[in-house]
């Protein structure tokens, strides 16, 4: 993948195209907003970390903005040390599709990041998602394995869902806990781990191999085997 | 309605009268005493409708002399008619002579002369300028004993080039209009009087009052932020002001309480993890020789990192909360799928931990406010509840309505909070002797209390014999 | 208060001299004189007419117009002139409204 880096800290910058570049993408950086905006309108990414405060006159959400009313669609995935709520709504209003605060852990950034990237690549809606031999009828709102059927509670259906649209990639609890619940703050409580080991108990459990995988310092992956 | 005047002389008076006002300009100074304003704007209204009194009773009065006099006038006119149609001049010339003669009120004006001007009969000396047109009406000047009047009169053209005035002497109104001047005159000496009299109580009145307030202010301008504006109980507007201000005042020095709590924490809360970390850091760089445990050791630096980070981003949530920004974001929304979605996500922990959980709330429960904030002070007492259950506990979430009040109560059977020690748990950062061996930094609880003050509730702990019950009282939405 | 300054001295306006203005010529101790002597004329009519209807009702009237019109002369001769003319003139009207030759 293409990803474009605005990041004016350099260590951060440096921290985060060397991980992404460890994950096997193409990182173009850019240390502000005037650049980044350049680089941005006048090559194809496919997504772009951005942080808020920048130098050089154009800020995060300037940029934004004046990206989206050129029509580019490019998933963003903002960066920002401004943590209150109402800098998240504003952030995703000006067209943000995702927004982390710094400090972050560099596990979520990237889990973040290729989620994005899938979102915008299946638009389109879906009826049915297969993921090796589990599938799930979105319609019908049933799940088989295997050919075998699985009951589930609404919340597993949903929990189970997002992370076959996400299969392949890693979801953090954070990302969970948004998805899934809608929850915004982090309960002390290990809340996520109990209901992704009562998942487990019926995806996984049954049968001789786990699709669940927990990933350590970063969240859980749901893969077929083998892939 | 009388003639206007003669122009000139008014013209003349009117310069006088604005000399007059030039001089009676007021030092600017005075000006800007509110109450001297008041006072004046005072005055000038009174002095208006007085004012406008005295050309009422001028205008009705005279209309009505007026009236009288016209009449008299063609009544005596009719007569000299009769007279001239009946024995010509000389009866005319015999009866104005005559009515002079027996005019008691000494006011009749007559003058009868022939076309060259020349007076036949009549007690005017010469006829007077300006009396042209005949058949009209006339109001002029006369000078009778040496002594200025007015007359008003009506000139009569006769048959052969006559004309006969007839008038009356309206002394009458000039005496009026001469009263009316004075009273007007001395309603304006009155008024000034007491304009200013009113002007120096009023601002005498105003200073007293607004002196406690300025008082005040200018004491927590210099710094005393304990100090507030004293109340008279008359509950009038001033009172009104002081409530407000000590409204302000409270919500300034709630404010600067939770600056001096973030600073106080970041210097001493937050001072502990991080020595903690630090020290573990230099330990081992100190210590450590297998690049294992230098390893082991970054990661519970960064573990350390993300705990002071977590409590970082709680103390500056709840610094946000009791500033009470997030009322913008205030919204009505039903209480009961929130809670149930939280007794979802918490009875399953409960479950796993082999605790019993139960859920109880009517049907639906509306709340103006804001949802997450709700969500995450719940959160909060749910955590500790599954922190504090001892094995086989029952934890219970129940809701309810009662009046315009919705609670929603946690409980469980642990420990619970001694008495003494309830009022300081919701404080921030502190945590009970019974939680010493449990996880946490002490700031769940006084997130929710700022929740719960946030949407003008309170949040209420109480015995549950054993355990806690602790319950968030926020006021319900109105249908 | 400029204002009503300016008012009140339009009300005082009437006030004002205007030396052209025409005089009232029976305010004149001349005008006194020959009222005085127009009366003195006829009281003695009065007197040296034939009887009367009734004679008895005439004499207090006269004694009355004898008086107000000596009164008048005095005010005159004084300077009181329009106060000496107000009383000729009553004492004129006096001897008018009860005719000579009454005709009750
Ligand atoms: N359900 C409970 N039973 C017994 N004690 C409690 C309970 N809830 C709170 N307390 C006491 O009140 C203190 C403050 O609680 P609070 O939730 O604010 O902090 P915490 O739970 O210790 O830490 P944090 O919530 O920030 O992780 C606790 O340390 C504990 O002593
Ligand atoms: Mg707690």
């Amino acid at each position: 993948m293409r990803i474009l880096l605005v990041e004016d800290d350099k260590d951060v910058a440096g921290f985060i195209a060397k991980g992404l570049r460890e994950a096997g993408h193409v990182v173009e950086h850019a240390d502000n907003g005037r650049d980044g905006l350049f680089l941005a309108a006048s090559e194809n990414f496919d997504a772009i970390i951005l942080d808020r405060m920048l130098p050089g006159g154009v800020d995060g959400l300037r940029l934004l903005e004046t990206l989206r009313s050129q029509d580019n669609h490019t998933p963003v995935l903002f960066l920002s040390a401004l943590a209150q709520v109402d800098d998240r709504i504003r952030g995703l209003k000006a067209g943000g599709d995702d927004y982390l605060t710094k400090p972050f852990v560099f596990a979520e950034l990237l889990a973040r990041v290729e989620a994005l990237t899938r979102r915008s690549r299946n638009e389109g809606p879906q009826t049915k998602l297969v993921v090796g031999d589990l599938e799930m009828d979105l319609l019908a709102r049933n799940v088989r394995r295997a050919g075998q059927k699985i009951d589930l509670q609404p919340r597993e259906f949903r929990l189970l869902e997002y992370m076959m649209r996400h299969a392949g990639q890693v979801v953090t609890r954070t990302m969970l806990l948004e998805g899934v619940w809608d929850y915004h703050f982090d309960p002390q409580t290990n809340v996520i781990d109990v209901h992704v080991s009562r998942l487990r108990q019926k995806v996984d459990k049954p049968f001789a191999s786990a699709m669940i995988h927990t990933i350590r310092n970063a969240g859980y992956m749901l893969r077929a085997e083998g892939a | 309605m009388p003639a206007p005047p003669p122009a000139l002389p008014r013209a003349r008076r009117i310069g006088i009268a604005s000399g007059h006002a030039g001089r009676l300009r007021w030092p600017r100074g005075l000006l800007r005493s509110a109450g001297l304003r008041f006072a004046g704007l005072y005055a000038a209204l009174f002095g208006l409708s007085a004012l406008a009194l005295v050309l009422f009773l001028w205008w009705d009065t005279a209309a009505l002399l007026d009236r009288q006099v016209d009449a008299a006038i063609r009544a005596d006119a009719q007569g000299l008619n009769e007279r001239w149609e009946s024995g010509g001049l000389p009866a005319l010339i015999l009866t104005i002579r005559e009515r002079l003669a027996e005019n008691i009120d000494d006011d009749a004006i007559y003058m009868l002369v022939d076309n060259t001007g020349r007076r036949l009969a009549g007690n005017l000396d010469r006829w007077p300028p300006g009396i042209t047109t005949d058949d009209d009406w006339y109001e002029m000047p006369i000078v009778r004993d040496r002594v200025r009047s007015l007359a008003r009169v009506h000139n009569f053209a006769l048959p052969g080039g006559f004309h006969l005035l007839v008038g009356r002497d309206v002394e009458a109104r000039v005496k009026l209009r001469r009263i009316l001047t004075d009273a007007m005159l001395w309603a304006v000496l009155v008024v000034a009087g007491l304009g200013g009299l009113g002007a120096f109580l009023v601002r005498s009145v105003l200073r007293g009052m607004l002196a406690d307030i300025s008082r005040t202010t200018a004491a927590i301008g210099a710094g005393d932020l304990t100090r507030r504006v004293r109340l008279s109980g008359r509950g009038d507007e001033f009172d009104r002001l002081a409530e407000t201000i000590n409204d302000m005042l409270e919500r300034i020095s709630r404010l600067m309480e939770g600056v001096r709590a973030v600073s106080n924490a970041i210097a001493h809360d937050l001072r502990t993890p991080i020595t903690r970390a630090r020290t573990r850091l230099e330990d081992a760089l100190a210590h450590a020789d297998a690049a294992a445990d230098l390893r082991a050791a970054i990661e519970r630096a960064e573990a350390d990192l993300d705990g002071i980070v977590a409590v970082f981003q709680a103390i500056l949530r709840i610094a946000e909360i009791e500033a009470g920004a997030r009322r913008s974001a205030f919204s009505p929304f039903d209480l009961v799928p929130v809670l149930g979605d939280l007794a979802e996500l918490y009875g399953a922990v409960a479950e796993e931990r082999g605790l019993t959980f139960i859920f109880r709330s009517p049907a639906a429960l509306m709340l103006f406010g804001d949802r997450d904030m709700i969500q995450q002070a719940v959160a909060n007492l749910l955590d500790n509840a599954l922190k504090f259950s001892p094995p086989q506990g029952e934890i219970r979430l129940l809701a309810e309505s009662q009046g315009r009040i919705v609670r929603i109560t946690v409980t469980d059977q642990g420990p619970g909070i001694p008495e003494a020690e309830r009022a300081r748990v919701t404080e921030r950062f502190y945590r009970g002797e019974s939680a010493r061996t449990t996880p946490g930094s002490g700031l769940g609880l006084a997130l929710a209390l700022a929740v719960a003050q946030l949407h003008d509730g309170t949040l209420t702990l109480t015995d549950n014999a054993p355990g806690l019950a602790a319950t968030l009282n926020l006021p319900g939405q109105e249908d | 208060m400029g204002s009503i300054l300016l008012v009140a001295a339009w009300l005082a306006i009437g006030d004002a001299p205007a030396d052209d203005a025409a005089q009232v010529i029976t305010d004149t101790p001349d005008y006194c004189a020959q009222l005085r002597a127009e009366v003195q004329e006829e009281m003695d009519v009065a007197a040296t007419a034939k009887p009367a209807a009734n004679p008895e009702a005439r004499a207090p009237m006269l004694a009355e117009v004898d008086s107000l019109a000596k009164e008048g002369g005095r005010l005159c001769a004084a300077g009181k002139v329009r106060g000496g003319i107000i009383r000729l003139r009553r004492a004129l009207t006096l001897m008018h409204e009860s005719p000579p030759h009454g005709g009750e």
